[in-house]
């Protein structure tokens, strides 16, 4: 006989956040069809209720604070509630997006029997500040159909459990929503009265999908489960054999540790993009350093460079007696030649120039320049992040100039117009504030792009090169 | 210097212009504009209203019309010299926009070489090559009417463009001409025309960059500033075109069809014959002389007036519907003529309702003549069909219907275009209560989370108030047909409809009014077939042949308003409403014009304006009758002094005001759109001063004006009146007489009128009707009458049955053998749908051949089935599955009918016990006035009307009746949940009465709803 746990997580997502919202606020999830998906003690209790549209929703409670769902933030909150428990018992299977499984059999033995396994795992998730059902089964669907009834059941007696399956609502199945009204329309609203019917009878009347589930519910058919793997990543820590207080002689232990880590990088055909260095110190607590590669990097000497750049701008406070290398996540590889051909000429990809120089400069010192689609100049010309790409391309226009002042400067010379005007509406709520650029020559032959405002006034904005 | 704007788009191009056509007018007026070209972009829409402003505020501005048309790169604009090039534009406009989808245009080269009188402006588009190829073109094909348009917008790099386009003239010898490239009629609507092109383009503001304007200078410009930018030779250039452009809109002459009148005939004297023929059948013992007098009258008038083909046209119209068993009835002002009446057009009898007939047309009133012909709904699309056949799709057109942005549409366009999230965007919509007058929707952002201090706010406000009015696009009026002797397209440009095979004109009704043209109201009207099936189920049942004016010439029936006046009128036309009914027994209707009062009395119009309380007092005598003076008199006597019908607003401002013909249709106009335009206030003081120095008090004006304003758009005219009360006592008399029959033809004539079937058949049977199943082996498609213990029973019809297919339903029918169907086999092999089966198993009319739904699902499911072999014999097997208990049978009634013959919901719940101390409908009889009282019931009705200030009506149903519970805005938000989401609901309140007029006032409400799943059912089923 096997045995399954079944966890369900009804407010995944709002769970995870309801430390960013002050106490006793009625928070709901919605969906992308403006469905409340998950909500709080204190929405529920303003008669918001699951399934509920928005517009219903918010004519309840207006304070509602409503947080759209997030798949990926819930598939990732699930996995990490999934590894926790890995530690505590060994076979647990994703249910996205809401769900555990977790087979028992193996793990009974080790807890000396069900009540030992849940007092652990129950600590734990206790401990996880998640709302959560459970229930076990004699097979996962079981578990689940349990489980979903909000049931939390804790048995291992066959008898009981098919007694409970017998009772459930056909809500509580996998079976489609189309589905369940066909057999509710036939009278048939729970498991028991639809298991007591003939397979041959329910053959001739309904699909696979039916005879499918109930064969795996009841354990007929074999149910294949996915069990997670532990969770990829490197972390290693290393006791100096004496104290430094030069960061240049960090270096040795260090390149040991970024050895390890390339083997294990290039083992798994992966790079990583961040690195977080622990130096730490007898007395003071530690400090770390983070040291990122915009390309990804699994070569130890590559990652070494850039870690002698950073540290050259440290001061040790005291001597380090220990290291330790922390990387969250790996990132499968890409090749980064683009063809086959194309012989590397440059030495340095402009990425990895850009972390050369973000690590020497500080991230905030290295931007580029863009171009946006606005008419208004100190608009249109912006500072943004180096090499990011903006989805629209813009033209540039042809009269204007490379350069622009930082502020526009009053015109205290004499110019000779060239051309002009060109209209500009600075906000189009208060048209006065119009200017009329003009293009214009000094007296020393320097170009001008030159604007009057409304009041007559005249501004020096910009330098034809 | 002369100046005349020939580029000058309005808000109906629409999504560009930032203006309406008589805001442009108006500014190029007061800058001193010698003309203005209104070219809208493939379009003549705007073109009367500017026209009509100019007229009605005595403008100095001769008005130009043309339109802006754009094909690849070539943008032209087409003005109109003179009659020839309009009636050419109209075919140009016509045919590129028949071309293509409803509201685009495609237009082809050939479109442009056909044209031989309009003059045109061509606008360079800078692109060098095309400009070669397309001035080249021009200059071969159309040199003698061609200009080049010169535009100053002080945009980037203009100097150059400006350049290469006087190169452009130069080199194919065309005359520069300046022109503004008007879309707003001033600088400050640059941020609304940015916020049309967001709407237009799908984006935010914020995201459209270098594609908005850069600056405001597409407005109209003052002339000094147009002198420093243009030369003085292309200034003038503009003059010389606008002085060589002539036509006028007053020269459009409609022309009615003549085939309607036989050869060798005047349209006078034809129209005089048929009314002589008509008046011996009408009045067979003889025509009384007072009546012929009112029909020499009304001839004369017609003559004089010139709308004998108008009458005709109506005629021949209702002549065919007669041929073809089409009950129709004709309504309006020159509907009540007894010219009408001979022509059969209507069934209003002039000797039983002569006040009516005063009123005709008239020549002070100069509005045009107003006949509405409804027809029954079903067969409608018939008479259309007809009009197109006799005088094909070139010479009618349906009229257009301007569909503008109102509150929700303009906050919905302004909020995406300013970039604010569309779940908020949905919340604000949800929330923001436009029904109660008294806090502004404005007010209503700050508690919604909206800073109403922030940039953001007020500029959303400003927009959404902007944005409000302008129109979004074209689509069809209800039925106005306009029909003429000519193409259509030489007189207005036509185009396509949403729906396939319509096409309507680019005018609305009040442009043909504005022009004279007269179109032809075709509608359909519910009721009709009603009463059309009623006569026709009475004819096969009782043999006995009714028509709308037999039972019209029985005279008033006591009993028929004995029934009316306690408001047992349910089904009945006109008169079912929740309002209608609270008000029939105070006033009491005993006669066909009570009955026209009545219909026009609870209209929003006369309860804003506070004349429902007095004219009741006056008419039981508790107050005193008196007229300000006899003209008033005139006016007001049928009303006992209370003006209730929109006609009498408008007489009382002629006859106490001094109005002049005119100017009391000007303000008719105005009323009708007030609330959008707040056109009203203009005539306030001519009205108030008006009547002051004819001798009225400032009290008895000012009422008079705050009368006005409450009719506005609610206001109801007493000539539909008329006709609708003749439909309301026909009904109420079917009702009365024949009760079964016409509740069957109610039913077959859903979707109808105010009821539900299930309502319709719960009165029916408290009048003691009995009232069958569906049965696979009884029922017609339709609801019948079936002959049972003496009497009539009702039998529900297939077409009840949802998710049946029409078709399906008629085979089965078709197919039945003589005993009936024996087994489901036998329906299998039919050929019917799976869908179908499925939903004659859900409505439980397979009951006779399988026992229940569950086993006869059961059995559809069964593949075998469908195996000849077995086709006879499974169904005699013995019941697989449990058969399904009293709840469960009543919630599937409900979902596969709609009603449920079996139980209502609240006799299950009291049967059950779960009902405590609920009166049941029927006994709230006995409860003493301003006594506590509870009920329960379905929630059948929550409305909550604009003129209740925050009170919310609802019905709610138990299986003995309705009962009204009115829930006072206070009561309402402190139990909202309940309020809003409770489908059964428990209500403790006061019982409050009035005469035979009973309401619950609300106090506690309790959601039942649960109480149904505690029966194993969800409530939601039931709707």
């Amino acid at each position: 006989m096997q045995l399954f746990l079944y966890l369900q997580f009804p407010s995944l997502q709002l769970d995870s956040l309801t430390s960013a919202f002050k106490p006793g606020q009625p928070l709901a999830v919605v969906d992308a069809k403006h469905h409340i998906i998950e909500l709080n003690a204190e929405a529920a209790a303003q008669g918001i209720a699951l399934n509920m549209s928005l517009g219903s929703a918010a004519a309840l409670c207006h304070q509602l604070e409503l947080v759209p769902y997030n798949p990926q933030q819930q598939q990732e909150v699930l996995q990490f509630v999934a590894q926790q428990l890995y530690q505590y018992s060994a076979d647990i299977a994703l249910d996205p997006p809401d769900g555990l499984y977790l087979r028992l059999n193996n793990m009974l033995s080790l807890y000396q029997g069900l009540a030992g396994y849940w007092q652990v795992l129950s600590a734990v998730l206790n401990g996880l500040a998640f709302h959560y059902h459970f229930a076990t089964g004699l097979t996962p669907y079981a578990a689940k159909c349990l489980a979903k009834q909000q049931r939390n059941v804790l048995e291992d007696d066959p008898v009981l459990l098919n007694k409970l399956l017998q009772k459930s609502p056909l809500s509580s199945t996998e079976l489609s929503i189309d589905l369940q009204q066909q057999l509710q329309r036939l009278g048939l609203k729970q498991l028991g009265q639809l298991l007591a019917l003939s397979a041959a009878e329910l053959a001739r009347r309904f699909d696979r999908a039916l005879l499918s589930y109930l064969g795996r519910l009841s354990g007929e058919f074999y149910h294949l489960l996915e069990y997670i793997q532990p969770e990829p990543g490197f972390s290693r820590a290393i006791e100096l054999m004496y104290d430094i207080d030069d960061t240049a002689k960090l270096c040795t232990p260090l390149q040991s540790l970024l050895m390890q880590l390339e083997q294990q990088l290039s083992r798994a055909n992966a790079v990583c993009h961040q690195l977080q260095l622990q130096i730490r110190f007898r007395h003071r607590p530690a400090q770390t350093l983070s040291i990122g590669s915009a390309q990804g990097e699994y070569r130890a000497a590559k990652w070494l460079r850039l870690c002698q750049l950073q540290l050259e701008t440290v001061r040790l406070s005291e001597p380090a007696v220990g290291l330790k290398l922390h990387v969250a996540r790996f990132f499968s590889q890409q090749s980064a030649t683009s063809s086959l051909f194309q012989s590397s000429a440059q030495t340095m990809s402009s990425l990895q120039l850009v972390s050369l120089l973000q690590a020497r400069l500080g991230h905030a010192a290295v931007s580029g320049l863009t171009l946006i689609d606005k008419h208004l100049p100190e608009v249109a010309n912006q500072q943004g992040s180096p090499l990011a790409q903006r989805s629209e391309v813009c033209s540039a226009l042809s009269q204007r100039p490379a350069f622009l002042l930082l502020q526009p400067s009053a015109l205290t010379e004499a110019v000779e117009i060239h051309s002009g005007p060109e209209r500009l509406c600075a906000n189009i709520w208060q048209l006065e504030q119009q200017r009329d650029y003009f293009i214009g020559r000094n007296t020393r032959g320097q170009w001008l792009w030159l604007y009057r405002t409304a009041q007559q006034q005249w501004f020096v904005q910009g330098l034809f090169s | 210097m002369q100046y005349a704007e020939l580029f000058c788009q309005s808000h109906f191009s629409f999504l560009q212009g930032a203006s309406s056509p008589q805001e442009l007018v108006q500014q190029a007026a007061m800058l001193g504009y010698d003309a203005l070209a209104l070219t809208d972009e493939c379009s003549v829409a705007g073109v009367v209203r500017a026209y009509r402003h100019i007229n009605e505020q005595q403008l100095t501005l001769k008005l130009i019309v043309g339109s802006y048309f754009v094909l690849d790169k070539l943008k032209l604009v087409l003005l109109c010299p003179d009659k020839a090039a309009y009636s050419e534009l109209c075919r140009i406009i016509s045919n590129a926009r028949r071309r293509s989808n409803k509201g685009e245009y495609c237009l082809t080269e050939w479109d442009l070489l056909s044209v031989r009188h309009c003059f045109m402006l061509w606008l360079p588009s800078g692109d060098n090559s095309s400009d070669l190829h397309w001035g080249n073109w021009l200059q071969k094909y159309h040199k003698e009417r061609l200009w080049l348009a010169l535009r100053r917008e002080l945009t980037h790099n203009e100097a150059v463009f400006q350049a290469y386009c006087v190169a452009l003239a130069e080199q194919f010898q065309l005359t520069p001409v300046a022109c503004g490239a008007v879309l707003m009629h001033c600088p400050e609507r640059l941020a609304l025309q940015h916020c049309l092109s967001a709407i237009k383009a799908g984006k935010p503001m914020a995201e459209l960059g270098r594609q908005l304007l850069s600056n405001a200078e597409r407005c109209l410009r003052a002339k000094t500033k147009l002198q420093k930018l243009f030369s003085a030779d292309w200034l003038a250039q503009s003059g010389i075109i606008a002085s060589r452009c002539s036509f006028s809109l007053d020269e459009l002459k409609y022309q009615y069809p003549s085939e309607l009148v036989p050869q060798g005939k005047t349209a006078a004297s034809y129209l005089a014959e048929l009314v002589a023929q008509g008046s011996q059948r009408r009045f067979p013992d003889g025509v009384p002389a007072a009546i012929q007098a009112i029909i020499d009258k009304e001839m004369r008038l017609i003559i004089e007036l010139g709308y004998e083909y108008f009458f005709l046209t109506i005629y021949d119209l209702v002549q065919f519907a007669k041929k073809s068993a089409i009950l129709y009835q004709g309504r309006g002002s020159a509907a009540n003529s007894v010219v009408c009446y001979c022509l059969e057009i209507t069934a209003v009898d002039p000797r039983q309702i002569q006040v009516l007939f005063e009123r005709f047309l008239s020549r002070e009133r100069q509005e045009p003549p107003d006949i509405d012909v409804d027809f029954e709904h079903e067969r409608r699309e018939e008479v259309i069909q007809y009009l197109y056949q006799k005088y094909g799709r070139e010479r009618a057109a349906l009229a257009a219907t301007v569909i503008s942005y109102r509150f929700k549409s303009a906050l919905k366009d302004v909020g995406k275009a300013l970039g604010l999230p569309l779940s908020q965007l949905e919340f604000l919509l949800k929330n923001i209560q436009r029904r109660d007058p008294t806090i502004s929707w404005q007010q209503q952002l700050a508690p919604l989370g909206l800073d109403l201090h922030s940039a953001l706010t007020q500029q959303l406000i400003t927009l959404v108030e902007q944005l409000r009015g302008f129109p979004r696009h074209l689509s069809q009026h209800v039925g106005g047909f306009v029909i003429s002797s000519g193409p259509l397209y030489e007189l207005v440009p036509v185009e396509n409809a949403a729906m396939a095979a319509r096409t309507v004109i680019q005018w609305d009704k009040d442009d043909l009014e504005t022009l004279g043209l007269l179109k032809v109201d075709v509608l359909a009207l519910g009721m009709l077939s009603a009463i059309r099936k009623s006569f026709a189920l009475i004819q096969q049942h009782y043999q006995t042949a009714l028509t709308i004016s037999s039972i019209n010439q029985r005279g008033d029936d006591a009993a028929v308003y004995r029934m009316i006046q306690q408001a047992d009128t349910v089904g009945v036309f006109q008169i079912e409403s929740r309002a209608q009914m609270s008000m029939l027994p105070r006033l009491r209707p005993a006669s066909y014009y009570d009955l026209v009062i009545q219909i026009a009395i609870v209209r929003p119009g006369p309860i804003q304006g506070d004349m429902v309380h007095p004219y009741l007092k006056r008419r039981h005598g508790e107050e005193a009758v008196v007229y300000p003076s006899e003209a008033v008199k005139t006016v007001l006597g049928r009303t006992l002094g209370i003006p209730i019908f929109q006609e009498q607003v408008i007489q009382l401002a002629m006859v106490a005001a001094g109005f002049t013909g005119g100017e009391a249709d000007q303000l008719r106009r105005a009323m009708a759109s007030w609330k959008k335009t707040g056109e009203l206030l203009p005539f306030k003081q001519k009205l108030i001063e008006g009547m002051q120095h004819r001798g009225y008090s400032l009290q008895f004006a000012e009422r008079i004006y705050q009368q006005i304003c409450g009719f506005g758009e609610y206001g109801f005219p007493e000539s539909h009146s008329a006709s609708f009360a003749v439909l309301a006592y026909v009904s109420a008399w079917l009702k009365y007489y024949y009760p079964a029959a016409f509740c069957a033809a109610l039913i077959n004539s859903y979707p109808m009128g105010f009821y539900t079937p299930s309502q319709l058949l719960q009165d029916c049977r408290r009048h003691g009707v009995t009232v069958l199943p569906v049965c696979i082996n009884q029922s017609e498609v339709d609801v019948s009458l079936q002959r049972q213990d003496n009497d009539y029973a009702i039998r529900l019809g297939f077409r009840l049955v949802k998710g049946l297919s029409a078709d399906g339903a008629a085979l089965l029918v078709r197919q039945r053998p003589d005993g009936g169907y024996a087994a489901i086999g036998q329906l299998l092999q039919l050929g019917l749908s799976r869908a179908d089966l499925q939903a004659l198993a859900s409505a439980n009319a397979l009951k006779a051949i399988s026992g229940d739904r569950y086993n006869s699902r059961w059995q559809l499911l069964d593949t075998q089935h469908s195996l000849p072999l077995f086709a006879q014999g499974a169904a005699s097997g013995p019941a697989y599955l449990a058969a399904p208990g009293q709840v469960e049978d009543m919630v599937e009634d409900y979902a596969a009918t709609g009603l449920s013959l079996s139980h209502h919901p609240l006799a299950l719940l009291r049967s059950a016990g779960k009902l405590q101390r609920s009166v049941p409908v029927t006994e709230l009889s006995r409860v003493r006035h301003k006594s506590p009282v509870r009920v329960s019931g379905l929630v059948t009705l929550r409305q909550r009307p604009g003129t209740a200030g925050g009170v919310t009506f609802m019905s709610l149903e138990d299986e003995t009746g309705t009962a009204n519970i009115v829930v006072w805005r206070a009561t309402a938000q402190a139990q909202q949940t309940c309020f809003l989401t409770a489908r059964i609901l428990q209500v403790d309140g006061i019982l409050e009465r009035e005469g035979e007029v009973m309401h619950i006032i609300a106090g506690k409400l309790v959601d039942l709803s649960p109480l149904l799943a505690e029966l194993s059912l969800s409530s939601r089923d039931f709707h």
